[in-house]
């Protein structure tokens, strides 16, 4: 009797944090020949760890780097409740050496979460000729039979859908749990590491469900573990590790007092598989080729169609379809002239409808516009391998347009309204000229003419304003300024006299005239003072006795002519005049 | 190329020289154009030949020439519209773009302190020195309210003017100069043995604070400064 065994595999997804790696670098033998290859496995595996950047080679000069490949692989257990989940990335490259020798391979580095892991440096030693062939590898040790109860009663089943297959093409791969044991609690101690693949599984089984099968001739109780759906990288012959299990075999109890019967933990594996994995065909290879096997459809859009002061507009293009999406390499977007485009932001989405593994791969390539106007982004060509019909297929994008404004000039951001900006440009140059008026740098010094006109103008005025200001204080000192003035004046009246032929008028004008100035000049009370006073204050004063003399001389004809006319004749009016002036003069 | 420079220096007259290197640039031949324009600058110093040799400089992608040559030509003609246009198109062409945002009072008083030229802020300055120093003498004189008023007034002019001047002064003693080659290393000291600081691309802006052995030192706009060759700049006012 048969038990149906029920048995839970819970996988959980737990929220990644930081955590410790573990780094390291192998190689499959540490003596090659020359003209074979050895691979390189780098490999970092860690409890819960994100995105793992891909390794920095040390300098491989002595070597030819081949290919490389990388895997991932996820090893969950589920432990008293405790669930860890150890997740491993290798890194794979195939080396050939160049020469013969020992060399050294130096530390791989990684950087992870600001730190920085090193591996062990490893040597190599390159002979002639070739290494024995190795071993075979045998890693389910086909000599030791798996200890008691195990070899046909219980065992792991790998089952390719296919053992040849091109590079890039997908696989299944399902593992089968055969058993004739009723069976505890099972533990899935290492999920198979698909060096050389990208693999996805495709099983979503929580609960092993066993059917009764025959198989050699004998019955089994069957489940499915687990499923695969693989992608080679690389060509070639490829190994699929083992699928380790640990599994609680139940033994019927043997005689009454072993009433629940014996159980023991039995580790099975399954056996490697070999897959041929054939290159994909060189003839008719686009060059624009981007590594896709499967089918796929290419659709490119712009998150907006126009740019305003230089900010970046993205290109978005979206692969998809089913196949090897996520080793899908960027497309290649031929440079255009005004148009800088950057590297681009990947992100792919896997999902899978029954084994067949499908998803979108989306790649954002910002674009900043250099000048402004209408910018068309052409067509995208991408190809890829259709493994059905055996061809290369291209697919394209459609044509997209933008619009730039204000990349080199703020002002022209401004002039929308329907006016399509096409350009920037400098200003265009002047026109030709006939003359060209002087500029200089250097400041002209007869400008300092207006400065010294300034202090000029100034001293001038305050040497007035003092005058003024004496004037008003200084009485003798305004008589005397005014003398000569007031003096002119009188003159300018008494020649009209003379004209009118007012000998009398003349004569007494004439008289009060240059005795007024005498008083004004010398400041002296002329109508209080008599001749012979005057005549005393003034020799005090320093004047000339001869002048004096013949001055008072004049005021003294002056003065008899106006009584007496007879007299006047002695002296003419003109002439007396004249003498009035010039004695004043020489005053 | 040298029967043609023979034919550019029999002329001597920069209007001739001038108006063939117009001609040259319409078609394109901006590399005579340039010898053109510099021999009428060695015979005349004029805004609208710095600014037409700037443009020949910027189709020849010698942006560091082009911005030494539209700069003087803003000093001859300080409120020349094209000029002003250029080299702020150079200023967001250049590679190394002014980071800092301006400050929108600092840059309205640098606009009023720039809109007349140096010559004429000192000529205006000194006019206006006259005119106050005739105000004043009048003041003197007669001592009048709106004499008082007109005074102030002239004053305030006055005093704009030296400003301006003083400005303008300050600047060509501040020795600008542009970066003239394509990729420059700035290092820490005078010599290449030193740390490089930056690199600093053709356009580019700077004071000089020192100069020591063929080397500059240079400051930038944001303040920082490191030693350059000589050969790689020019300076605006020579």
């Amino acid at each position: 009797m048969l038990r149906r065994l029920v048995l839970f595999l819970t996988i959980f997804t737990l929220p990644l944090f930081s955590a410790e790696l573990n780094f390291s670098a192998t190689v499959d033998r540490t003596t090659v020949g020359i003209g074979e290859t050895f691979t390189l496995n780098v490999t970092v595996s860690g409890e819960n760890i994100g995105n793992v950047p891909t390794p920095e080679l040390p300098d491989m000069n002595n070597f030819n780097i081949l290919g490389r490949s990388s895997s991932q692989s996820t090893n969950i257990s589920f432990i008293n409740g405790k669930m860890s989940q150890q997740i491993t990335i290798n890194f794979i490259y195939t080396v050939s050496p160049k020469k013969t020798g020992k060399f050294t391979i130096g530390a791989c580095k990684i950087n992870y979460q600001g730190k920085t892991y090193e591996t062990q440096p490893i040597e190599i030693e390159v002979i002639k000729g070739t290494t024995q062939a190795p071993s075979s590898p045998a890693p389910s040790q086909p000599g030791t039979t798996p200890p008691e109860p195990g070899g046909d009663n219980i065992f792991i089943l790998a089952v390719p859908n296919r053992t040849e297959v091109l590079c890039g093409e997908q696989i299944n791969i399902s593992f089968y749990l055969y058993t004739r044991y009723s069976l505890g609690d099972l533990n899935l101690e290492k999920l198979p590491s698909f060096s050389g693949f990208w693999a996805e599984p495709t099983d979503d089984i929580k609960q092993l469900r066993f059917q009764t099968k025959v198989y050699n001739g004998k019955s089994y109780n069957v489940a499915l573990i687990k499923t695969y759906a693989a992608f080679p990288i690389t060509s070639g012959k490829l190994t699929i590790d083992p699928l380790v299990l640990n599994a609680e075999v139940i033994q019927p109890p043997r005689d009454f007092f072993d009433f629940f019967g014996t159980s023991r933990i039995v580790k099975i594996e399954s056996k490697p598989i070999s897959i041929n994995v054939l290159p994909l065909p060189q003839e008719n290879k686009p060059e624009h080729f981007c590594g896709g096997v499967g089918k796929f459809n290419i659709s490119a859009a712009l998150d907006r169609d126009s740019a305003v002061g230089g900010t970046p507009v993205n290109l978005i293009v979206k692969i998809s379809g089913s196949g090897n999406i996520r080793l899908i390499e960027k497309p290649k977007v031929s440079s255009i002239p005004n148009l800088r485009i950057l590297e681009p932001e990947v992100k792919d989405n896997i999902q899978r409808s029954g084994n067949l593994i499908k998803g979108t791969k989306e790649f954002r390539y910002p674009v900043i516009a250099q000048v402004d106007g209408e910018h068309i982004l052409p067509e995208i060509k991408v190809a890829y391998f259709d493994p059905q019909k055996k061809v290369y297929e291209t697919i394209t994008t459609q044509r997209l347009k933008f619009v730039a404004m204000g990349t080199t000039t703020a002002s022209t951001t401004t002039e929308s309204g329907g006016l399509k900006i096409l350009g920037s440009d400098i200003q265009y140059i002047k026109p030709d000229a006939r003359k060209f008026s002087t500029q200089s740098w250097s400041v002209s010094g007869w400008i300092n003419i207006f400065y010294i006109l300034s202090f000029l103008i100034v001293g001038l005025a305050l040497l007035y304003q003092r005058y003024q200001a004496r004037l008003l204080i200084d009485r003798a000192y305004a008589r005397r300024i005014r003398a000569g003035h007031l003096f002119q004046k009188r003159i300018k009246q008494i020649e009209t006299l003379l004209k009118a032929q007012d000998k009398k008028n003349f004569y007494t004008s004439l008289g009060t005239a240059v005795m007024n100035y005498i008083g004004d000049r010398y400041n002296l009370p002329v109508g209080t003072l008599t001749k012979e006073q005057l005549k005393q204050e003034l020799v005090n004063k320093g004047l000339a006795r001869e002048l004096l003399d013949e001055l008072l001389k004049i005021v003294e004809c002056c003065e008899n002519a106006g009584y007496a006319p007879v007299i006047s004749e002695l002296y003419e009016p003109e002439e007396i005049l004249k003498k009035a002036k010039e004695l004043i003069h020489r005053l | 190329m040298s029967i043609l420079f023979i034919i550019l220096l029999s002329t001597n007259n920069p209007v001739e020289l001038y108006n063939q290197g117009n001609e040259y640039y319409k078609n394109r031949d901006y590399q005579m154009a340039i010898s053109c324009y510099e021999e009428a600058l060695k015979l005349c110093p004029n805004s609208d030949i710095y600014y037409n040799l700037g443009n020949a400089y910027f189709k020849m992608n010698r942006l560091g020439k082009a911005m030494v040559q539209y700069q003087r030509a803003r000093i001859l003609a300080p409120r020349d519209r094209d000029i002003i246009y250029n080299i702020n198109f150079l200023r967001r062409y250049r590679v190394d773009k002014t980071t800092e945002l301006e400050n929108p009072i600092v840059s309205l008083l640098a606009k009023i302190f720039h809109y007349f030229s140096i010559t004429e802020s000192y000529l205006l300055t000194g006019i206006f020195f006259f005119l106050s120093a005739i105000l004043i003498a009048l003041e003197i004189i007669y001592r009048t309210k709106y004499l008082k008023f007109i005074l102030i007034l002239s004053v305030f002019c006055f005093l704009f003017f030296i400003i301006t001047f003083m400005v303008w002064n300050g600047e060509k003693n501040m020795r600008y100069c542009v970066v003239i080659n394509q990729e420059v290393k700035a290092y820490s000291g005078p010599g290449e043995e030193y740390k490089e600081i930056f690199i600093i691309h053709d356009g580019a802006e700077a004071k000089i604070r020192e100069a020591r052995g063929g080397y500059y030192l240079i400051q930038l706009p944001g303040g920082l400064g490191a030693w350059i060759d000589t050969a790689n700049v020019e300076e605006i006012f020579k």
